[in-house]
């Protein structure tokens, strides 16, 4: 019987404990090296959204979509370069991915749309996933960037950000 | 030997209070998602009326909030459930499938193909919405184990006190209204929404690394396929009408040659808009995501054809006793939707379903 009653007892306290919440947070502190960067605005991966949008100026189009279920918006401004996905938490907006467009804007290592892959290679090194047939993916601290390849040549360039880090 | 049965019979109690008591906080300190993301109650629901339905459609939100089974039975007497829950994932309906067969034989499945870009689990909170409303069998247990991300563990499905003991901070009154009973929101599984917000914009479609299904969604739309043909039962795979999230022609094509070597029908409705009359000025709660009750209505007459001619599906509204019980469904779902109008007309939005205030 007294087996009985500590096991009780035992599954209570295990229960009562305080065990991992499971609370999201936005991202990593620790940040990552990764980070896009537009005339004076740097855009990293988790940051908070509002100063960077209201430094980038009036996006050409905007797109919000309500997540299922939960509150918040998922948005998405378009400038003539480059897209910019934002995701919600706790009533904030937090930059999710940048996308470039065109070969007008270079990530700050240097790399533009109509790259070789060998010139990705040189400016960010080996340490890489393949995408694809020749893609690469790259991810440091809480962003992972991203090159579609195309014949060769680099024909997309995405920033991602990594969520639930902490 | 008096005293060892009093001491054993203490003991027991003293558990069995232990017990329920366990029990109970647990019954508390789980969210209800009784007034805010009532998509946590969608799969509980279906265990009050389980059973009867010709149709069953097996999908996320592409499905419960875009087709009306109380449209399907009006204009053709055909029953059917949704067992759909918020961003569920290809293998949650594999086995939300599963555990429905254990329920009732339909006549046919429809599954709705959005979740085939999923290859891997992707977030705890929708994971929880589709698996604690589960009933424990085990098709629960397996869609558990296939669903978790690196940061759950099992335990705290078998026991959710785990994972919602930090929840005693944020109780509120519908945690003890809802303590015994749940709140009755649904119609079928179907959400239903009568507000309107427009398409504005549309947004802009980036380019993939990899436009291939992963293997694993690929492995659980194969068990789909052939649970469906162990137990003789067609499916028909579907695309919804929403503009957001982006439905990449190149997902589309490896879908329509999965569709053509398994004989299934495949209809993708964004190929099919005008004929199913879908106005994105009137149409969409959401700006296209979803459709409001309007454009779900008119989806569900369209696709209800489709499925009546094609597998020959009954009609039952002959039937007293199917009347007699669609019949308070359909009062049900007249209720709402005239409480929805109200509530739009006193408020200008939806205020008690979960609608944000307009800007």
């Amino acid at each position: 019987m007294k087996k009985i009653i500590c096991f009780v007892i035992a599954l209570s306290a295990l229960m009562l404990a305080a065990c991992g919440g499971g609370s999201e947070s936005a991202g990593n502190a620790e940040g990552s090296k990764y980070v896009f960067k537009t005339g004076n605005v740097t855009v990293a991966m988790n940051a908070d959204a509002e100063n960077v949008i209201a430094n980038l100026g009036e996006p050409k189009s905007y797109f919000e979509s309500e997540s299922c279920a939960f509150k918040g918006l998922d948005k998405q401004y378009t400038y003539s370069s480059f897209i910019i996905d934002t995701y919600p938490k706790d009533e904030k907006d937090y930059i999710n991915a940048v996308t470039i467009l065109d070969d007008t804007i270079a990530t700050p290592e240097g790399i533009r749309i109509g790259a070789t892959v060998s010139q990705v290679d040189t400016a960010y090194g080996s340490d890489f996933t393949v995408l694809g047939e020749e893609g690469r993916s790259y991810k440091d601290g809480d962003a992972e960037i991203q090159f579609l390849v195309t014949n060769g040549l680099v024909s997309s360039i995405k920033y991602y950000a990594i969520t639930g880090l902490n | 030997m008096k005293k060892v049965f009093k001491r054993l019979l203490a003991g027991l109690i003293i558990a069995a209070v232990l017990l329920c008591s366990l029990w109970f906080l647990q019954r508390l300190l789980s969210p209800k998602y009784a007034n805010e993301i009532i998509e946590g109650r969608l799969i509980s629901e279906y265990y009050d009326n389980a059973g009867g339905n010709d149709v069953i459609f097996v999908s996320d939100c592409e499905c419960y909030e875009n087709i009306s089974p109380i449209k399907l039975w009006e204009d053709y007497g055909i029953t059917s459930y949704i067992r759909g829950s918020s961003q569920q994932l290809i293998w949650q309906s594999y086995y939300l499938l599963e555990e429905t067969l254990k329920y009732e034989t339909p006549k046919l499945v429809v599954f709705n193909v959005l979740s085939m870009k999923y290859n891997e689990p992707q977030n705890e909170a929708y994971n929880r919405m589709t698996l604690d409303g589960m009933k424990w069998s085990s098709s629960k247990w397996n869609s558990i184990k296939a669903s978790m991300t690196d940061e759950e563990s099992a335990i705290t499905y078998l026991f959710p006190i785990l994972r919602y003991h930090s929840r005693w901070s944020e109780l509120s009154a519908e945690d003890f209204e809802y303590l015994f009973s749940a709140k009755k929101s649904f119609h079928q599984g179907y959400l239903m929404r009568v507000d309107v917000r427009p398409v504005e914009d549309y947004p802009t479609v980036t380019p993939l690394a990899d436009y291939n299904f992963g293997d694993n969604a690929w492995y659980y739309l194969e068990k789909i396929t052939q649970l469906c043909k162990d137990n003789n039962i067609p499916l028909v795979l579907m695309k919804a009408p929403s503009i957001s999230p982006v439905w990449y022609d190149e997902w589309d094509s490896q879908i329509k040659e999965y569709a053509q070597k398994n004989d299934l029908l495949y209809i993708n409705f964004l190929e099919r808009l005008d004929e199913v009359g879908i106005d994105w000025n009137t149409d969409t709660y959401d700006n296209g995501l979803h459709l409001n009750l309007s454009g779900a209505e008119k989806l569900s007459e369209y696709f209800g054809k489709i499925l009546q001619e094609k597998y020959s599906l009954p009609d039952h509204r002959s039937d007293p006793e199917m009347s007699a019980r669609w019949q308070k469904y359909v009062d049900f779902y007249n209720e709402m939707r005239d409480d929805q109008y109200r509530e739009l007309e006193e408020y200008g939005y939806l205020k008690s379903y979960g609608a944000r205030a307009p800007k």
